[in-house]
This record gives C-alpha cells, structure tokens and sequence, in this order.
C-alpha cells in the first residue's frame, strides 16, 4: 500500500465468491485525468462494467469511490460516490439497463475508508451466504451476517456501530435493509444511518452479493501537501460563513423547511416541535437535514436519525395524510427497508388514485382496501413492496412493470401519474419548477439523485434583472450570470451560453453538469440550493485540491478533468445501446407544453411557454456545448481528442 | 481527562468530525479522526482522551456549532 498526499493512494479489490482481497496502487497520471470519487469510479467502469451483463449478477461490480478531498478538512467533503449498472430497467421492453453513479453524503464512512487506506473499493462476486465486510486499515475479512439478514437498516447500523466501535467514535458503515435483500430494483443502501445511497437500485446490488453491509474504521490518516495554504482557505470559508448571516438559511423563508409550500396541516410549527439534532455530512459547516422526533400520539418516540422534512409535508399533502406523525412513520418504514423515498411515495400515490378510479381491486393489491389518507393501508402496500408480495411483485420490478400490471403507462397518466425518464422518477417535475438548466438535466444525465448545482433551480424573483434577491432564496438573472463565473466558464463560454438578458438553458446545463463532476470528484457537497455556497466555486475548488495533494490544478484544468469523466460515462452508456433516442422529455411534461396543469404551461426559468420543438432546441444546444453530434448525442471524435481519450475515438 | 477551558454540549454536534480531523491534522501531521484527542459519540457525550492538552482550545474555535465553547 502507499499513501499520498490528499489521497488514500489505493484501490482494494474484493471478489465475494472467492472472498479473495487485492489492492492497486493508484497512479498519479490518471489522477490528473480523473481526479478521484466520481470521476475515477467511471474510469474504472469502463473496463469493469459490462452493460451487456445482468446487473443481479455476480460479474457486475459495485464501484465506491471516496471523494479526493473526503476526510481533509475540506468543508462540505463527506461526499461519497457509487457507480453501477443500475438494476433499475432503463426502458419499457426492459432489456437495457444505463451506467450510473449516485452520490451520497457519508459522515464516517469515506473518511474511515480513506484513512484505512482506500479512495476506491470495487466489489464482485457473490457470497455463498449473507455477510458483511469489514475493512480496519489493511485487514479485509468477510464476515457472517446470518444474524443480521432480515433486519430492517436502521437496527443493523446499531448492532455495527456496537460490534466495531472506533477508538474515537463510530465506524463508517453502508447497509441495506429488506428490501434490498428481497431485490427490490429501486432499494439503495443507508450511509452512516442517515443519507441514502444507490437511487436507481443500489441496494439491490448489493443484496443480490448477498452484501449486507460494509464497515471501515482506518488509523493511517490522510496527509495534506501543503498544510498551510490548505488551513488558510479552510479558515477563509469559516470566516465567510461567520460575515454571511443568511449562510444558514432564512427562518423566515419556506426553502429553510428544505423548499416548498407551507400547509395549514403542515405549518412550520411542527417543523420546530419535531426538530432535534442537525445530522452534517464530514466537515459540513450548515447541516441540511435534522433528526426529527414524535413527542406525542401513537408513536411517541419514534425517532428518524435523518429526516427530509419537505417530503414528509409535500407527501403529506399528496396522500392527505391529516397526522403528520403518520407521515414521518411511513417515512421511517421506507427507511427501514431501504426504499427509495420518493419512488414508494409515488407508487403509493399512483396506486391509490387507481384503486379509487376503480382501474385495480383488492385483487390486485392483494385484499388491501386503499383509500386516500388511509394510513394503515398506505403502511400494507409499503410492506408488500419490501416483500414483494401481489402488487409488491411488480413494483419492485419498476415503473414498467408496474404500469403493465396495472395497464396504464405511469408516465402517460398526467394526472395521476409521474415523469419517468430513463425507468426512473424524476426527482424534480418541469410542470412546477418550470424547465430550469437543473431540471432539464434530468433528461440527459443517467443517475438523478444528484442536481448540478446552480442558482436556477431557485425561483426567479419577480424582477429578474434586480441585482440579487439573496436572501429571500429568489434568484435574479446576475445571480446565475454570476454563479457561472464562479463555475469557471471562459469568456467565450459566457458569450455562447449569455446574452442581454437571457440565457441557453441546455448550454448552461452543460457547463453547470461539468461543475457537478468536479464536486463529486472531489466528494465536495453540490447541493445547498438555498443557501449561499461557498464550495460552488471551481478557482476555490483548485486550490483545495492543489494544497491537499501537491498538484498543482488550475481551474480550466479541473474543470476539463469533470468533463472528461462526463464524457467517459456518456461512452459507457453509448456502449450500453443508449443514444438520442433515450434522452426523451417525459410524457407529462411533452403533454404540458400544450395542456395547462393548474393554470401553467411549460415554461423556462424566465417564465416563457416552451413548446415540443423548443425542448428539442436545448437538447441541440446542450449537446452541441458538449461537442457531441446533434443527432445521435454520441461524443464526436474531435471533443474526445481535445479531451486526451484518443482511445475512444474510435 | 476532563477539561476545564471547555464547555460542551453534546446535543448540539452534528458529528461533522470537523474537531477530530482538525486535532489530528495538527498534533500528528495527518487527517486521522482516531488519532484526535477528542472523543465522539452524541448526542450523549463528548470527551477528551489523556494525551489532550490543558489548555488547549483548538476543536473549540472551530466547531461550527457551538456544542464545544471555550470558558471565557
């Protein structure tokens, strides 16, 4: 093994069926190229994932990568990556599946592992029986977890944490709970009891290794190149957030409750009566999320160590759950299990308005009466997808299997349904954000948990040309204009993607995904739309990286580094038979360019109604931004010679 | 070992680990939250270890929170 300067400076290889370790020493050259976290893990894919393969299968790896920055100090840096071939169907005849990588935020596990001595660790094969691996500095055993199968993930973490408790805290851990053990294709793993990871099917991945969990506790340390540069521009982004009262967010506005429409059965009152801790990420300055607790009722108690609030009051709203203690239970539950939140809730929700449209019985939903706010039978139909029982057999298989079952396409009923691109959900609807860079995004970029970070996916203000409406958690056009600057588009850039007044969304788009790359390269935060967020800044992000490692980075280089790694995932995917073809506008939004929801049309983030051919006009723009060819969305030769990957030109 | 120029409130970490990379990054040249002379495991306590230093208020001046304050 050997240990760099801001890297761990290895790779470690496990094969489960043979329970057979080995480690590679990461090299410095492709360090330059790739960075680490994210950009490294599709390096690796690229040669070790083989979208012709079932992804249930031993032969597909699961690929984590810590961030390069993970661990250092770095504020924000707790950001860990995982790249797979998602078990999630990509399309209705359900023979493809796309090459993803799903970020989440780690609060021990990828400082642990970086300090055990790995930046990645690729895992293949299949135990013979449930397990976990344990990974302390350079001893890497697979252990019997025969007695842990069947636990939900939140009492796994506990008997983990207790098992193999640090010298100084905990350890970090990855778990699944039931519904990864049952395969469920939209199941993701729990980070450090609190972020999820692997939207799009991670934990099933790791069920179908028999794969429990992996814990990490490391002694070795990470070095930092340059301590002194690299504690001054931490000390710097300290000082800011002291000068920057709002750096915390606005008490005063709705995006502070995490974004979204305050309700009288959801008032921010009970935002207050539930709160407890904030749950930060590693060296995170401004926690998101808080553990919220039920003081009073049937679940007196009961806490949820991480919660999203804004999913409990917008789903609340949706399902007309009147007791806000029953929608943090049902959340607990999806927790429990280890389902993606919002896909349950919207498969609850798609179900539910079937059931009392009378398109499915209790025949179908295997004897459950569903009735809208009906909390017991919302708590029936979530335990059926877990254990793929009646109608749980062909959720969990996906949107398309379910739509089949039920016989109405999910993405074709815009009144009851939900945007799908690519199998999967849309994390944000264009019906009611309007179709910002961000949201576009969801179109072209094969995971979707992740939201390249900008200032658009903010409102607008209702002047978008005033200066700044920060802190009101409004945006004005010199904000995005700004933040743009920030993110190291080079005069020309600003020219193409700019002008007087308006903006390109897919070229922007492009520049702003380039940004997410680095981040998630570096496991920096992108998140925090809301706040004011001092990582967003790519000059910043290079001298960060140049400190802690010893080499030296300009910006344009980093930058170009993200767009590399971007353009090895699109390859990856064009190998896996996706093109042009699959980056499709869903149904709902295609049918809201000419039917209004509520009183709106599709628009832009200015506010202007976008038809079907002006949606084709910014997939041209983002892909000719990207240099790829506007037909077929395939990276042209030229880009990939510009981009050092002469190797795939071909 | 308890310490007497430092307040804590463990209810209000957020176990960012910012005062343990800080502390090992400066006492042992090295990022290495096992090595940090502080001790994590909220919401119910906070410790130092024996080879903190008296005196010493480093985690303090840098947890984001307040859960660590320096006494005046």
């Amino acid at each position: 093994m050997v240990n760099i300067a801001g890297y761990a400076g290895n790779i470690l290889y496990i094969d489960l069926s043979t329970g057979i370790s080995k480690i590679e020493i990461l090299n410095t050259e492709l360090q330059r190229k790739f960075i680490g976290g994210w950009g490294f893990n599709n390096f690796l894919a690229k040669d070790l994932i083989k979208p012709e393969r079932d992804p249930l299968s031993p032969e597909n790896p699961l690929i984590l990568g810590t961030g390069t920055l993970c661990g250092t100090l770095a504020p924000m840096s707790g950001k860990i990556s995982l790249t797979m071939l998602l078990p999630a169907f990509a399309d209705k005849k359900e023979t493809h599946h796309a090459v993803a990588t799903c970020m989440g935020g780690s609060r021990r596990f990828g400082t642990m592992l970086k300090c055990a001595g790995y930046d990645h660790v690729v895992i293949t094969g299949r135990a013979s029986a449930p397990c976990y691996i344990k990974i302390i500095d350079e001893s890497v055993d697979i252990c019997d977890a025969s007695d842990l199968w069947g636990k939900d993930a939140y009492e796994t973490s506990d008997i983990l944490t207790e098992r193999h408790m640090g010298r100084t805290g905990k350890c970090g851990q990855l778990v699944i709970g039931r519904a990864g053990e049952n395969l469920v294709r939209w199941s993701n793993a729990l980070l450090d009891k609190g972020a999820s990871l692997g939207r799009g099917g991670g934990g099933a991945l790791m069920g179908s290794k028999n794969l429990k969990g992996i814990v990490t506790i490391g002694t070795k340390g990470i070095g930092i190149a340059d301590r002194k540069r690299f504690l001054s521009l931490v000390d710097e982004i300290y000082k800011e957030m002291k000068e920057t009262p709002s750096f915390r967010g606005d008490p005063k506005s709705s995006s502070f409750y995490g974004g979204g429409v305050l309700s009288k059965e959801y008032p921010r009152e009970i935002y207050f009566k539930t709160r407890e801790t904030g749950v930060a990420c590693s060296c995170c300055l401004v926690p998101c999320k808080y553990s919220h607790e039920i003081k009073d009722g049937d679940f007196a108690g009961l806490r949820v160590p991480r919660l999203s609030y804004a999913s409990v009051r917008d789903f609340g709203r949706r399902l007309r759950i009147g007791d806000y203690r029953e929608m943090i239970k049902l959340i607990d539950v999806i927790h429990r299990f280890g389902l993606d939140r919002l896909t349950a809730l919207k498969m609850v929700h798609f179900i539910t308005s079937l059931y009392e449209r009378g398109v499915i019985s209790t025949k179908d939903t295997g004897g459950i009466k569903l009735k809208r706010g009906n909390f017991n039978a919302y708590l029936s139909l979530i335990n059926k997808f877990a254990n793929r029982d009646d109608i749980g057999q062909f959720a969990a298989e996906g949107w398309y299997s379910l739509s089949r079952k039920v016989g109405i396409d999910a993405d074709a009923d815009t009144r009851d349904g939900t945007p799908i691109v690519r199998g999967m959900d849309t994390v944000l609807d264009a019906r009611f954000t309007g179709l910002s860079p961000g949201v576009f995004g969801e179109v072209v970029r094969p995971g979707r948990a992740q939201h390249s970070p900008q200032e658009s996916l903010l409102p607008r203000g209702q002047d978008p040309q005033r200066d700044s409406y920060f802190p009101e958690s409004k945006r004005s056009f010199n904000d995005i204009r700004r933040e743009a600057e920030r993110m190291g588009l080079t005069k020309d850039e600003m020219k193409g993607v700019f002008s007087s007044g308006d903006f390109k969304t897919g070229r922007l788009e492009k520049h702003a995904e380039d940004m997410l790359a680095v981040c998630d390269s570096l496991g920096v935060c992108a998140e925090g739309s809301g706040y004011w967020w001092p990582t967003r800044n790519l000059k910043r992000l290079a001298e960060f990286y140049s400190a802690a490692t010893g080499l030296e980075m300009s910006p344009l280089e980093l930058k170009k580094a993200g767009e590399r790694a971007r353009n090895i995932e699109r390859l990856i995917n064009v190998r896996a038979g996706f093109s042009r073809k699959d980056d499709k506008f869903p149904l709902p939004w295609l049918e809201n360019t000419k039917k209004p929801v509520g009183k709106a049309l599709l628009s832009d983030w200015f506010g202007r109604r976008l038809s079907a051919d002006d949606l084709e006009r910014i997939l041209d723009e983002y892909y000719d931004e990207r240099g790829w060819n506007i037909k077929t969305g395939i990276p042209l030769k030229k880009k990939l010679i510009s981009l050092g990957l002469e190797g795939f030109a071909g | 070992m308890e310490k007497k120029n430092i307040e804590v409130f463990p209810e209000k970490c957020t176990e960012c680990y910012c005062c343990q990379i800080r502390c090992s990054l400066i006492y042992t040249g090295k990022c290495n939250p096992e090595m940090a002379r502080i001790i994590i495991n909220p919401p119910y306590s906070i410790k130092f270890t024996d080879e903190c230093i008296n005196g010493c208020s480093l985690c303090a001046r840098y947890c984001p929170q307040g859960a660590l304050v320096k006494k005046a």
